[in-house]
């Protein structure tokens, strides 16, 4: 190679390495949880235990489902209903749109969304019955972290993508003749590298489309913001252009008579052969321009994605509009595709088996990536607080991995367990059964500093409670997975079977799992090691630089100064007429105000003092981890701020500051650290 | 095998280019897509393909700045480019 495609290589080498490392514990849990994400619906109903009637829920009938909504006290007129087909949850999803009708004045301006049972047609709330495939689900792209969440699993797409086109770019040369390569008997990094490289280009088609899906899925914001600008903001005329399922209509005058909405579906139906709906919107309700449109697909194989619709005015029961299934638009067809390829709705249950089976061998991919990043960290010309630090990233990321396996399957009889008259805290019981108990589960496994020892059990302890899943389902609620299968039930059947087929996975990858030679050095020589250089680090630094704790406290103080200018920035709005009240405001300050106080600002002050006077391990590593979650706090403050109120200058700046001096107090934290390691007691 | 540390730059060079590949390549893939729908009097096809391909693009113009030694001189000629653009879709 030349010396600049030397330098080229390296610099492909290099990205694809970093972005890898760095997103490889979310990406994980993304893949991981969308597996499961694939297949939520049945999992809901698998919790449930009712038997699904997929057919008979699919035959909706409209009016009386209106019937119930009106019966519930809601106002209809001038509403859009969005409403979504049910799913083996056997719920249909309605989604009522603020009112257009302008001549009321006391205009409900409210958008409700809820749930109508498909076949009692009874209303209950979205969240009613918080399901475990919800909770997985929505860690998928990180919805438990309020606002950020999405944008953070975007971005992971996004340094996936490019972990995944440098990875092709480095391999480029070799990618046939290496996919054939297998050297189990080789040293244990080209194993890792082998199996990466292999199973890396197998997936390679499977995880490009995800990365790239999900860039759009999660950060649209990007593709609407220059899209704005063509349409020089005028957004109703582009969402007619560019989604045209989204047309409105302004409302006309209210009707004489609502007719009927039932018999437009079995219309379209007659007319397109397979044709499945997925949504249908009922516009301008109870205006004389009422309008009754269905998107669907057409469920033969002739075609990827034929997406057809059929817009009705209600009154004359015409067609005013339509779009043929087997008729290509580029312009509707592209989200269709983005969406049937992320989603594998298209192929019915053998599709999503084949996703189910790629997501995990990605996890693989991502582990074994990670492994050889490790191995090749294994050396003596790093120096030992480094390889310190690069084992401990591997503990944890092995231990966030491996875990997440046991503790889903756990969650999982616990979800079963629940019974039904405890729904409303259904939520609360599942994030500590999968969250709380998680974070124990992890820590364990990370203080073990052991690898194998993770992995095994880890792969033991899913095994087992992954056999009892269909154990506990089957004798809380008799829907043992052989009689489902007899009844029809796959809906239900199928959560059981991949629990089986999961463990059966593990028990055999457990049977092949060999006990790896011990680390050299080890923990405790490496500390020792480190202890040696930080001595030598030390004596070389001048004396002032030394104690560390009192640029701690300042640091400590700086940031409880930062939070009391930050509430105080929050009242000046009073100047410009900005009322201090809250909406909801009861006089009394409630105890959660309080928590905030004395989780910020209190503890701040408390540790500035603390930390002059305290010095011990348990100490540091107290304060350290808070000044760790204050960071990522602070972090998110920043984040949450610029996308809500950007026009908010003083208060943003007052934010940037504070992420910097979380950034040097943790920056401090590790100076003080050596410090500690070389002198125990002063 | 961790890349060669005589390839790996400084903080301040590592920053101008993160900055120039994160920032500097969405503004210019967005501008791109932009100009693109001016020229073409048709934005909602670009708008549709900018689902994917906006990304794409980003993702490549992330790569280049780490082909530059000076990372500063890929957020002048990301900044150019786009001045240049920008200027030409007036006309």
């Amino acid at each position: 190679m030349t010396d600049s495609g030397k330098r080229n290589y390296h610099v492909f080498f290099h990205l694809h390495t970093v972005s890898g490392i760095v997103i490889s514990t979310a990406l994980f849990i993304i893949f991981f949880c969308g597996a499961f994400a694939l297949i939520k619906d049945e999992i809901t109903a698998w919790e449930k235990g009712k038997r699904v009637f997929q057919e008979e829920a699919l035959n909706i009938d409209y009016d009386r489902a209106i019937d119930s909504i009106k019966v519930a006290d809601y106002d209809l007129y001038g509403r859009d209903l969005r409403i979504l087909v049910p799913d083996a949850k056997q719920e249909i999803y309605f989604q009522l749109s603020e009112s257009q009708d302008s001549t009321i004045t006391f205009k409900d301006d409210q958008v409700y969304y809820f749930y109508v049972d498909a076949h009692e047609y009874t209303l209950s709330a979205y969240y009613a019955f918080y399901s475990i495939g919800e909770l997985i689900y929505r860690l998928h792209f990180f919805s438990q972290i309020p606002y950020v969440g999405i944008y953070l699993a975007g971005f992971v797409a996004f340094f996936f993508l490019l972990a995944i086109v440098s990875g092709v770019i480095i391999h480029w040369k070799k990618i046939v003749s290496n996919f054939y390569l297998f050297r189990p008997l080789a040293k244990v990094k080209t194993v890792w590298t082998d199996a990466h490289t292999a199973l890396g280009v197998i997936g390679l088609p499977f995880q490009f489309v995800f990365a790239l899906t999900s860039c759009f899925l999660c950060m649209s914001i990007f593709v609407l913001a220059p899209a704005n600008l063509m349409y020089k903001g005028n957004q109703s005329q582009m969402m007619e252009e560019v989604r045209p399922m989204m047309k409105a209509y302004t409302l006309g005058n209210p009707a004489q008579s609502i007719g009927s909405l039932n018999g437009f579906m079995e219309e379209v139906q007659n007319r397109w052969e397979g044709f499945r709906p997925v949504q249908v919107y009922i516009r301008n309700y109870g205006a004389d321009n009422m309008i009754f449109q269905v998107d669907g697909m057409v469920m033969n194989q002739k075609k990827f994605v034929a997406h057809g619709r059929a817009v009705y005015d209600v009154a004359s029961r015409e067609l005013i509009a339509q779009k043929l299934p087997d008729e290509w638009n580029y312009l509707e067809g592209v989200e269709t595709v983005v969406r049937a390829l992320h989603f594998g709705d298209w192929g019915g249950y053998t599709l999503k088996i084949v996703y189910f089976i790629l997501a995990l061998i990605t996890c693989f991919v991502i582990i074994s990536g990670v492994l050889i990043w490790l191995t090749a960290r294994e050396k003596k010309s790093i120096s030992p607080s480094q390889r310190l630090f690069n084992r401990k990233v591997g503990h944890v990321f092995i231990a966030i991995c491996m875990s997440i396996y046991p503790v889903t399957a756990f969650a999982m009889i616990v979800a079963r367990l629940i019974p039904r008259e405890m729904d409303a805290s259904r939520q609360s019981i599942l994030y500590l059964a999968f969250f709380v108990i998680g974070l124990f589960v992890v820590l364990f496994f990370r203080f073990k500093r052991n690898n194998h020892f993770t992995t095994r059990y880890s792969l033991l302890a899913g095994a087992v409670l992954g056999l009892l899943i269909p154990l506990v389902n089957g004798m809380v609620s008799g829907n043992w997975f052989w009689t489902m299968l007899a009844e029809n039930q796959i809906e239900i059947a199928l959560v059981d079977m991949v629990w089986i087929s999961l463990s059966a996975t593990a028990l055999f990858t457990l049977s092949k799992l060999k006990k790896p030679e011990p680390l050299v050095p080890s923990h405790e020589e490496l500390l020792a090691m480190q202890k040696e250089e930080f001595i030598n680090e030390l004596t070389a630094l001048p004396k002032t630089e030394k104690t560390m704790k009192y640029k701690i406290a300042i640091l400590w103080l700086a940031s409880a100064i930062g939070f009391i200018l930050h509430g105080m920035y929050g009242l000046y709005g009073v100047y410009y007429h900005e009322s201090l009240m809250m909406e909801d405001a009861t006089g009394e300050v409630p105890l959660a105000h309080h928590l905030w106080r004395v989780g910020l600002e209190g503890m701040a002050f408390l540790l500035s003092v603390l930390c002059l006077e305290l010095r011990a391990r348990w100490f540091y590593w107290t304060a350290f981890t808070w000044a760790i979650l204050h960071g990522l706090f602070n972090v998110y403050h920043l984040a949450t701020a610029l996308m809500y109120e950007p026009s908010n200058l003083s208060e943003i700046l007052a934010l940037a500051v504070m992420v910097v001096i979380s950034v040097f107090l943790i920056k401090a934290f590790r100076e003080w650290n050596k410090e500690l390691i070389v002198n125990p007691e002063e | 095998m961790p890349a060669n540390s005589k390839h790996l730059s400084s903080p301040e060079q590592r920053f101008a280019k993160l900055s120039a590949g994160l920032l500097g390549g969405y503004l210019l893939s967005a501008t791109l897509h932009y100009v693109l729908g001016i020229w073409l009097g048709n934005p909602a096809y670009v708008v549709v393909t900018s689902i994917y391909s906006l990304y794409l693009v980003w993702m490549l113009l992330f790569i280049v700045p780490y082909l530059f030694t000076n990372g500063w001189k890929a957020w002048a000629y990301y900044l150019g480019i786009m001045l240049a653009l920008l200027l030409l879709s007036t006309l």
